[in-house]
């Protein structure tokens, strides 16, 4: 039997698959832990977990605060690319790592898709 | 307890306890920041116990570890045991942890993971410690809040 963990990697290798622009995904909790990557790119998949939370919590905190209601996407927009985090469930983010000029609507379109198919993993 | 190690023991206390304050006050919960922290220093006894360690299996490490740690005075003998262990988890039992009074502040002033609970800090040193050893993904819960006799789930991802 395939164990979550290899499942979820597989829906993030398709979402890289579908989308080249996509350097790197990682599923993980807002304490920092790693559920699941996929990263083609030279980076600490244990930091980029727990900066990910960092900035899920601090996004969901800011939107409180401000009265905009639940956190839906946060986006970085960087030199050097984006980093786009999507929550998948209540504590379980979806982030990706984008190279610059990435067709942002499509990436967001395709994080989705890939959401919905990995809710019903987890 | 020699007013030395005392003193030591308050400081790293007082640190623990405001590393997971500031992680509550800025993310809303003791999460990320302090479980990064926590397994950082669990990563840094694994590094320097790595050659005694290198070869083992999961529950192994942990085992050995806590071998090593009472060899070296670092750990009360049976304050840290494996009450029960797979090859994907280990039930880990604490009976009288030196954190729990720090635990039962954590609980007092809702000082919390976004799972609702306190955060066990043995479990994520323990955590680092695999982590750094194997280069495995480990998840923990608690079996039992009941500071400072604790049950602990450390599982495999």
């Amino acid at each position: 039997m395939v164990s979550v963990r290899k499942q979820l990697e597989e829906a993030l290798a398709e979402l890289h698959e579908r989308v080249p622009e996509v350097q790197g995904a990682i599923i993980s909790r807002s304490d920092g832990l790693l559920i699941a990557d996929n990263i083609n790119v030279d980076i600490n998949k244990n930091i980029m977990a727990a900066m990910v939370a960092s900035l899920s919590n601090v996004g969901k905190r800011v939107s409180t605060e401000l009265n905009k209601g639940a956190t839906k996407t946060i986006m970085v927009e960087s030199e050097q690319g984006y980093i786009v985090v999507m929550e998948i469930k209540p504590h379980i983010t979806l982030a990706t790592i984008l190279k610059p000029g990435s067709n942002i609507g499509l990436v967001l379109l395709e994080m989705q898709r890939s959401i919905e198919k990995i809710k019903k993993m987890l | 307890m020699a007013e030395n190690e005392k003193f030591l023991r308050s400081i790293l206390e007082t640190f623990i306890y405001g590393t997971a304050k500031a992680d509550k006050e800025l993310s809303g919960y003791v999460a990320a920041f302090f479980r990064r922290s926590m397994e950082e220093a669990g990563k840094e006894f694994g590094r320097r116990y790595m050659d005694r360690l290198k070869d083992s299996s999961f529950a192994d490490v942990i085992e050995n570890f806590i071998k090593l740690m009472e060899t070296e005075n670092i750990l009360l003998p049976g304050s840290l045991k494996i009450a029960s262990k797979s090859d994907n988890e280990v039930i880990m039992e604490l009976n009288g942890c030196s954190f729990g009074e720090l635990c039962k502040r954590f609980a007092d002033e809702d000082l919390k993971d976004p799972r609702g609970v306190p955060p066990c800090i043995r479990a994520m040193q323990l955590i680092g410690v695999v982590n750094t050893v194997r280069n495995e993904i480990i998840d923990w819960e608690f079996v039992e809040f009941n500071p400072p006799n604790c049950r602990f789930r450390l599982k495999k991802l």
